[in-house]
């Protein structure tokens, strides 16, 4: 009779003995081998990069972080904190250290190496056709390009990562495109990906459900062909930018939507004139909804983060149709209505730090979203583009290249009809040109894309030197922000932007 | 509204362990025992969640999780194996020379494809002084004398699993237009064809020592420990894609000495016996693979602004704390104006400009203490007499540092979450105080040394008294033995820091972030009584 112990120690040594028996067979995770192999694979790829935008610590881009970068540095809004690293931002007293400037990179760095993962993928793969190899193929470009233009518009010169990493070794050996580099890298990219893309994915309710569409490709293809032909690259691509603003025009897939209040409620987000929006929902919920929502009026309060200006508000007209959805200057909750600038429940800043009272964002609030039983957080999405954009591109960019066009009127009288306002005609050039401007600032309020209009403009430090939260800091090498401390100690030979 | 979370883990080992010993007495000098073996062992472990969220009623709690309007799941699993071969040669002359041999080979699943064993030799001798015949003289005053030398490496796989694949992680939530999706690959490491076990060579020196019939012992042991290709995860810049990844790095020593007294009396029914120990120990980064330092980056504690917090340098030990000099509180505007401190107010924290450039900037930084401690020691006694004995122990901790995380968040003057009563004394221009910030000013978002304390502890760690029940007592109850013991566990403490325990460690065990007291719950005082009964 063999002993048990005997018995069970030879079966355990030849198990054990067996060359494999140390190998690791992930049971949980794919591997690169394996994935991804099919369309459903693609799928699931493609919405983990929407994870680099909606996720990260501290909820690092498309809810608080690129806010911190590019809205409120700006002069229409004022970050509410007097003593921390927002109010560095605003005031332009941050150093490299900030930490919104290193949360940001490290999504978007994390979102094109996953995308550039795929590019080098998607051709090798042979059980998916042709079709679907183009789709996603377009998609992961224009993911590659968004993320790229947001670093080379908030930082100028940054690394252009066009291979996937596959070693650290040569890590510290990467170094900054210039700048004109970069451009013509995300123009090449989003030229592809307007071919590549469709205009609708086949199974898609709408042209904006989240993914990339060629619509998408077009419309950022036009700002970035406005930034290249601005003060900072000086190249003139405005050519180009119509061309490309006038494809999505003539897709004839969007148009305005009549009220102007009905873009920011939930229940329309996806919307005839959305073009590509960050998509919210589910467990991932945003939080940008609550940042400009005063705190102090009961069950509809946020965290208070920052708000607009009464100046920035004065500039628009009464009569402007946009003026009452993008301004909250009241708000009632059961019988009680709060103002932002009178008493009794005056719900300002308490400790005002401002002569006169400051108006709050009325975009992105949707008064059927309870956000205090939400844990603040909405399942309204993060427009990108919309149509009116596009509108206002097309006729910039048609203006500076031939001239204020009857296109171009056409364009932008589209959009001040919308808001009620009334059509222009018979400018100048130059009286065209800061017309689209204005229109800019009062449709586009809040949408983070004022402080890249100043810099494409070379406005950049003649305005907001007036501005007196940023005139505190500001010094006009400022137009690019540092890169962040930890990249520069983790890779020396990345050097550091002028000035900082 | 609501949410509901049901977790289960499973963790399933086995373990087999079997070796064969051979033993040979030569003649009466030699005296050889053989032996030889192997292990192998295997851990699974399985995890699996639902949650439930907007719940429309709380009623039926988490036991029907489906009531929620959103129920979502998820389920992992991993494996690791080790496989090691040993043998041990024990030789002794005469019993008075000893000599010990062993190598063993060790496998782990953990490392990569050509790194997955490594081998690990060690040898000691030892002499029996006291036995030979010129020393056997001495005798009862040097009862016994022996000496030690032995050298050794040992080696650590304390990693996660699959840490050398490449993996594409599944499980991020994304919608597409109004459809939620919870299966989001998102790409999360990439492969280290190179990571291998980490490796510890050790020196040990020792004596052992008895006199007056070995009423007295004394033992003392030096020791020298390199610790190389150290398991850590090597920070590396964002732009490359990723955060950190595990790979083997530098190179760290260990020096100290370790010595134990240990005395016995007994006069009539009493006995009596007094110990004590301390041991010294002084850590250093010998190496770092070419870097001369790197920082723990991102934020590991509750204060999600703290960071860059535990530097890591070649020349230093290890567990340094990083940061600013706190200097107490600017006492006006001026003063703060002047100070070249971003964002300085009156009542504010005030940091200190170490090399007097006008600015505070990360040139500003130094350490500002460490975890380990230069000391540790230990008493103990005990004394008996017949049936009764009493046990005690003291043990101490000296000379090191914790950074009181805890604190850090509860010293806000008129912050709108619970607060230390130190917070009433908050600076006003007529309450000048050096010690708090003024009335919702918060402190300075970041590791200061106002937050660093001593740690020094002396401990009553345990004291016992147990009685053996005379026999005919127990009989009464049918019981042929009965011990009854009362005992106390961590009964005081003696230390300067201000919050519940200094043996914490809130952020893991890594010798890199010793030292961090953020909410740790602190150490129990038990008192326990109990009895042993044999029947």
């Amino acid at each position: 009779m063999i002993p048990k112990t005997l018995l069970f120690s030879v079966v355990a040594l030849t198990l054990a003995g067996c060359r494999n028996w140390l190998v690791e067979e992930p049971q949980s995770f794919f591997t690169p081998d394996d994935f991804p192999t099919t369309e459903a694979d693609l799928r699931i790829a493609l919405g983990g990069i929407d994870d680099w935008y909606t996720g990260g610590q501290s909820q690092a881009y498309f809810h608080r972080g690129w806010p911190m970068l590019a809205e409120v540095p700006s002069d229409q809004t004022v970050a509410q904190s007097a003593s921390d690293s927002r109010y560095a931002q605003d005031s332009y007293t941050l150093n490299a250290s900030n930490e919104w400037l290193w949360r940001v990179w490290r999504q978007i760095y994390g979102a094109i190496n996953q995308a550039n993962v795929l590019i080098a993928r998607i051709p090798q793969m042979t059980q998916v056709s042709q079709d679907v190899k183009n789709r996603y193929l377009g998609a992961f470009k224009f993911h590659r390009a968004f993320n790229h233009f947001n670093a080379v518009r908030v930082w100028g010169s940054v690394p252009l990562m066009m291979r996937p990493t596959t070693e650290f070794a040569t890590a510290t050996q990467i170094t900054r495109a210039p700048i004109a580099e970069i451009y013509d890298s995300i123009a090449l990219d989003l030229e592809d990906a307007a071919t590549l893309l469709p205009l609708r994915w086949p199974d898609a309710a709408t042209p904006d459900d989240g993914r990339p569409s060629r619509g998408a490709a077009n419309a950022m293809l036009a700002d970035v062909y406005l930034n290249m032909s601005g003060a900072l690259v000086q190249e003139n691509h405005w050519a180009d930018a119509a061309r490309a603003a006038k494809a999505v025009i003539d897709s004839k897939a969007y148009s305005l939507v009549l009220n102007f209040a009905d873009l920011w409620l939930i229940k329309n987000k996806n919307g005839p004139e959305h073009i590509y929006s960050i998509q919210f929902g589910g467990l991932k919920r945003n939080l940008f909804t609550s940042q400009s929502r005063p705190s102090g009026i009961g069950v509809e309060s946020g965290i208070n983060y920052w708000y607009s200006t009464p100046d920035f508000m004065t500039t628009f007209s009464d009569s402007d149709a946009r003026k009452k959805p993008t301004f909250l200057t009241q708000v009632t909750v059961g019988t009680t209505t709060y103002r932002y600038d009178t008493l009794p429940g005056f719900f300002g800043d308490k400790r005002p730090r401002f002569p006169k009272p400051m108006p709050y964002y009325g975009k992105f609030y949707d008064a059927n979203g309870s956000i205090a039983n939400n844990n603040g957080r909405t399942d309204l999405n993060w427009p990108i583009y919309r149509y009116a954009e596009v509108l206002l591109m097309f006729a910039e960019a048609e203006n500076e290249a031939n001239g204020p066009t009857a296109d171009a009127y056409s364009a932008i009288n589209q959009v001040r009809a919308r808001a009620k306002l009334p059509a222009l005609a018979g400018l100048s050039q130059d009286q065209f040109r800061d017309a689209v401007h204005q229109e800019r600032s009062w449709e586009l309020a809040f949408e983070s894309k004022r402080l890249f209009d100043l810099k494409r403009w070379g406005t950049f430090y003649s305005v907001l030197s007036q501005d007196p939260v940023a005139k505190i800091g500001i010094k006009d090498f400022m137009v690019f922000l540092p890169i962040p401390q930890r990249e520069i100690d983790l890779n020396p030979v990345l050097g550091q932007n002028t000035g900082w | 509204m609501g949410q509901a979370n049901i977790d289960n883990n499973t963790a399933t080992t086995w373990l087999v362990e079997n070796t064969a010993t051979l033993h040979r007495a030569l003649g009466k000098q030699h005296d050889l025992t053989l032996l030889g073996g192997f292990t192998a062992q295997q851990t699974d472990n399985g995890a699996n969640s639902s949650q439930g969220v907007g719940f429309t009623s709380d009623l039926l709690g988490y036991q029907r999780l489906n009531l929620a309007d959103l129920v979502t799941g998820s389920s992992n699993a991993t494996r690791q194996r080790v496989l090691s071969y040993l043998g041990r040669v024990n030789y002794s002359l005469a019993g008075k020379y000893l000599v010990t041999g062993t190598v063993r080979a060790d496998g782990s699943s953990k490392f990569a494809a050509n790194n997955k064993w490594a081998v690990f030799p060690s040898a000691a001798v030892a002499w029996r002084a006291g036995d030979e015949p010129f020393l056997r003289r001495l005798i009862p005053v040097v009862s016994e004398l022996k000496l030690r030398l032995s050298a050794g490496s040992t080696g650590s796989n304390a990693i996660s699993t699959y840490q050398s694949l490449a993996a594409w992680n599944v499980g991020a939530p994304y919608a597409i237009g109004t459809t939620s999706y919870f299966n989001g690959a998102t790409l999360s490491r990439i492969t280290n064809p190179n990571l291998r076990w980490e490796t510890t060579v050790q020196y040990d020196a020792g004596v052992d020592l008895g006199l007056f019939g070995n009423r007295v012992t004394v033992t003392a042991d030096a020791y020298d420990k390199t610790t190389k290709d150290l398991l850590y995860a090597k920070q590396v810049p964002y732009l490359v894609g990723f955060a950190s990844y595990v790979t083997n790095i530098g190179r760290v020593r260990n020096r100290g000495l370790e010595l134990a007294v240990d005395t016995r009396a007994a006069r009539g029914g009493l006995e009596a016996r007094l110990g004590g120990n301390v041991s010294f120990n002084r850590s250093k980064v010998l190496d770092l693979g070419g870097d001369k330092q790197f920082f723990l980056t991102g934020s590991n504690t509750s204060l999600p602004r703290w960071e860059n917090d535990v530097i890591v340098q070649v020349g230093q030990p290890l567990g340094n704390f990083y940061g600013y000099v706190w200097d107490g509180i600017f006492q006006s505007s001026a003063e703060a104006a002047a100070s070249g401190q971003a964002g300085a107010v009156a009542g504010g924290d005030k940091l200190r400009d170490l090399n007097g450039d006008r600015k505070i900037d990360s040139n500003d930084q130094t350490i500002l203490g460490n975890a380990q401690p230069r000391y540790l020691f230990g008493l103990t006694g005990s004394v008996t007499y017949g049936r009764l004995s009493l046990s005690v122990l003291v043990r101490g901790a000296l000379d090191f540092q914790v950074v009181n995380v805890s604190r850090a968040g509860m010293e806000t003057p008129g912050g709108s979450s619970n607060m230390l009563t130190s917070v009433l004394n908050y600076w006003t221009p007529t309450n000048p105080t050096n010690a708090m910030t003024a009335l919702n000013v918060s402190p300075f978002d970041g590791l200061t040394s106002r937050w660093v304390e001593d740690g020094s502890f002396v401990r009553l760690q345990n004291v016992s008294v147990q009685w053996d029940v005379p026999e005919r007592l127990g009989a009464r109850f049918g019981m042929r033995r009965l011990r009854l013991y009362l005992s106390g566990q961590n009964l005081l403490t003696a230390t300067r820091y201000s919050w519940y325990d200094p043996e914490v460690s809130s952020r893991g065990t890594s010798d890199l972030t010793l030292g961090w007291d953020d909410s740790n719950y602190p150490g129990t005082k038990i008192v326990t009584i109990g009895a042993s009964v044999g029947f």
